[in-house]
């Protein structure tokens, strides 16, 4: 990495200048620069000790009140509306209705009847489950492709910020109008080919969830893709190269080693990917809203109708906190994988 | 630390097989597997793109041809009414400005706070960090539409809603806990030796940060920076929810919310739509390179 490029010079060569010496005679260069001429006339072996932790502990306190307003404002403006979230469900809490009272496990008690919440609930997991797997698979296959060399790559490869970079509930806007059965750009694909056409995609329970699955995979293959271009192109081509010494054969190239070294990589990508999919808001919100009847509503979008819409607070922090949990497990998934004994350093 | 890739080369490498025809068999299969490899490329190229060159074909046609059947495929005329629609009719240039206000305001306030808490996990030294680091990541897992509705009230409570505020405070936090896990893993890569040369200029741990740290560390900024700006630029959930007065609302959520006043204007809808790319298309195409990286180490790291 060129990191000379990105310093300042006079730092850079200064600082080249401090690694060729020995540490010892930086460190008593250090105190005399910085003019603590008292310390180093003191001359006892001690002292060196002790100018590292006066060090130190001005490193501490420094330490202390840059991260303060970064935890302040997170458990403000993050931490105690969550626990709010908890409390409220427990609740009976409809801001229209001025009796707001404890209501024990009263708002759970009647999720567990709700057939809409139980729909919802299905819903949020084959979403999640089904749009990651296309979104990986899809996203492997592009990623693969972008790793070769080939005339417009780096076009290919800027295409593939596009859907990254609109805003989702747009794009879910765009796609609806695609879906149009009168003037939408399918249905006019369709019958140009001379095709059965005029579907209303939208209208259908079935097809509903198949024009959500394909905009749900369009918008984030791409993102899936780069992630793991980074990852083909951190193996090192030694691997492939002492693969093809021992005869192996693409196939086995592959699955002995892409595969296997992109291991960590596709884990990330499936977890953190799951995480966003059981939030889908926008992208349904902007295609469906939930429809037709029930059968693309999830639960951030159940949670926002009886939150947001029927006002009743409790019962939609009954659904948060089902919600959250579900997050809550696949992030420490996120967090064990990261935090491997042997990947820290 | 661009690994370029070599597959190609590294097919040519492999042995030839003393058989000429069997070798000028194989000569035709592999132009075939590239032939079908590049036809796979455009498709998946296009597949990504037609999106985007769909809505900006629609935003340039002329009111008449939003509306035929079949719809036409490439307009035989092409206008800006559309655009001057968007602008002038809607209130388009409005939600702009709201965007822009909340997204750029909230960015910097995150990046300033990311900044300081990145630098000090980095290449500071005191107690508990791994937990503190892991603590702020974790706040990053918060479902927002679970935060949603208790924001709502706290905002109702001060008289935020419908207020600027109502959407900077939140946009700062939700992605601080992402801008210090970059900035983080940013400051990390940087060399030691950074400090102890600004200490044998003299300068106090604080010198160090405000002046080398800071400048040095510019280009992780921008990156970070981008992929803030982005985030808030298209976030919606928030913007729906605490914006209820029209004119306090942000882009996605006008467009999102504007079909619903007349029947079909796909017109000012596609136009507004590539206004809005704007911002973040600038940014990505100045900085592409330098956003994968940031990106990818977001996701993976």
């Amino acid at each position: 990495m060129a990191l000379a490029e990105r310093l300042d010079l006079r730092f850079a060569a200064r600082a080249r200048r401090i690694t060729s010496l020995e540490e010892g005679e930086s460190m008593s260069q250090a105190v005399e620069v910085n003019g603590r001429r008292r310390r180093q006339d003191s001359g006892k072996p001690s002292l060196r000790t002790k100018k590292t932790r006066s060090l130190s502990s001005q490193e501490r306190r420094f330490a202390f009140w840059l991260l303060l307003p970064t935890l302040i404002g997170l458990s403000a403006i993050l931490l105690y509306p969550s626990i709010q979230t908890i409390l409220w469900s427990f609740q009976h809490y409809i801001l229209t209705d001025p009796l707001n009272h404890s209501y024990g496990l009263g708002n759970y008690r009647q999720l567990i009847h709700d057939h809409i919440f139980w729909m919802a609930f299905r819903f949020t997991i084959f979403y999640a489950v089904l749009s990651v797997i296309g979104q990986t698979l899809v996203g492997l296959g592009v990623a693969l492709m972008a790793n070769r060399e080939f005339k417009g790559r780096g076009i290919f490869r800027a295409a593939l910020l596009f859907p990254w970079m609109m805003p989702t509930v747009i794009t879910a806007v765009v796609w609806r109008f695609m879906y149009d059965p009168n003037y939408g750009l399918f249905d006019g694909v369709l019958q140009r080919l001379g095709l059965p056409h005029a579907f209303v995609w939208l209208g259908s329970p079935t097809l509903a969830v198949i024009a959500l699955f394909l905009l749900a995979i369009w918008k984030v293959n791409s993102f899936a893709a780069l992630v793991f271009l980074a990852g083909l192109q951190s193996i090192p081509a030694s691997v492939y190269e002492a693969a093809d010494v021992d005869g192996a054969n693409p196939w086995q190239r592959f699955w002995r080693i892409t595969m296997p070294m992109l291991k960590p990589t596709i884990l990330v990508v499936l977890v953190l990917r799951t995480v966003e999919a059981l939030q889908a808001f926008d992208i349904i919100y902007g295609l469906t809203l939930g429809g037709p009847g029930y059968s693309t509503l999830n639960l951030p979008l159940y949670l926002y109708q009886q939150s947001i819409q029927g006002l009743n607070f409790g019962y939609g922090s009954a659904i948060g906190v089902v919600l959250a949990i579900m997050i809550a497990l696949f992030a420490l998934l996120y967090m064990k994988i990261l935090y491997r004994p042997d990947s820290l350093g | 630390m661009t690994t370029t890739s070599n597959a190609p080369s590294r097919k040519r490498v492999r042995v030839k097989s003393p058989n000429p025809a069997k070798a000028s068999r194989r000569h035709g299969w592999a132009r075939a597997r590239m032939g079908i490899f590049n036809l796979s490329a455009i498709i998946l190229g296009f597949y990504a793109l037609f999106p985007v060159i769909w809505i900006l074909i629609t935003s340039l046609k002329p009111q008449a041809q939003l509306t035929t059947q079949p719809v036409t495929l490439l307009p035989t005329s092409v206008t800006l009414g559309s655009y001057r629609t968007a602008l002038s009719q809607a209130p388009f240039g409005r939600y702009y400005f709201n965007s822009l206000l909340v997204t750029v305001t909230s960015t910097v306030f995150s990046l300033t706070l990311g900044t300081f808490a990145g630098y000090a996990l980095a290449r500071l030294r005191f107690r508990f960090k791994r937990l503190i680091l892991m603590v702020i990541l974790a706040f990053s897992f918060l479902p927002p539409i679970t935060l949603v509705v208790p924001l709502f009230n706290l905002f109702r409570h001060f008289n935020l809603l419908n207020t600027y505020w109502a959407l900077i405070i939140p946009y700062t936090f939700l992605t601080l806990p992402i801008c210090v896990w970059l900035m983080n893993a940013y400051l990390q890569d940087l060399p030691k030796e950074l400090e102890e040369a600004a200490k044998v200029d003299g300068l106090s741990t604080l010198g160090a940060f405000f002046r080398i740290i800071l400048r040095v560390s510019v280009p992780g900024v921008v990156t970070t920076g981008l992929i803030i700006f982005a985030t808030n630029w298209n976030e919606f959930l928030l913007a729906l929810t605490f914006m209820t007065n029209n004119q306090m609302r942000t882009l996605p959520v006008g467009i999102a919310l504007y079909p619903g006043q007349y029947t079909f204007p796909w017109g000012i809808i596609s136009a507004a739509t590539v206004l809005a790319l704007v911002p973040v298309a600038l940014g990505v195409s100045v900085f592409q390179r330098r956003l994968i990286s940031g990106l990818t180490l977001g996701a993976v790291k």
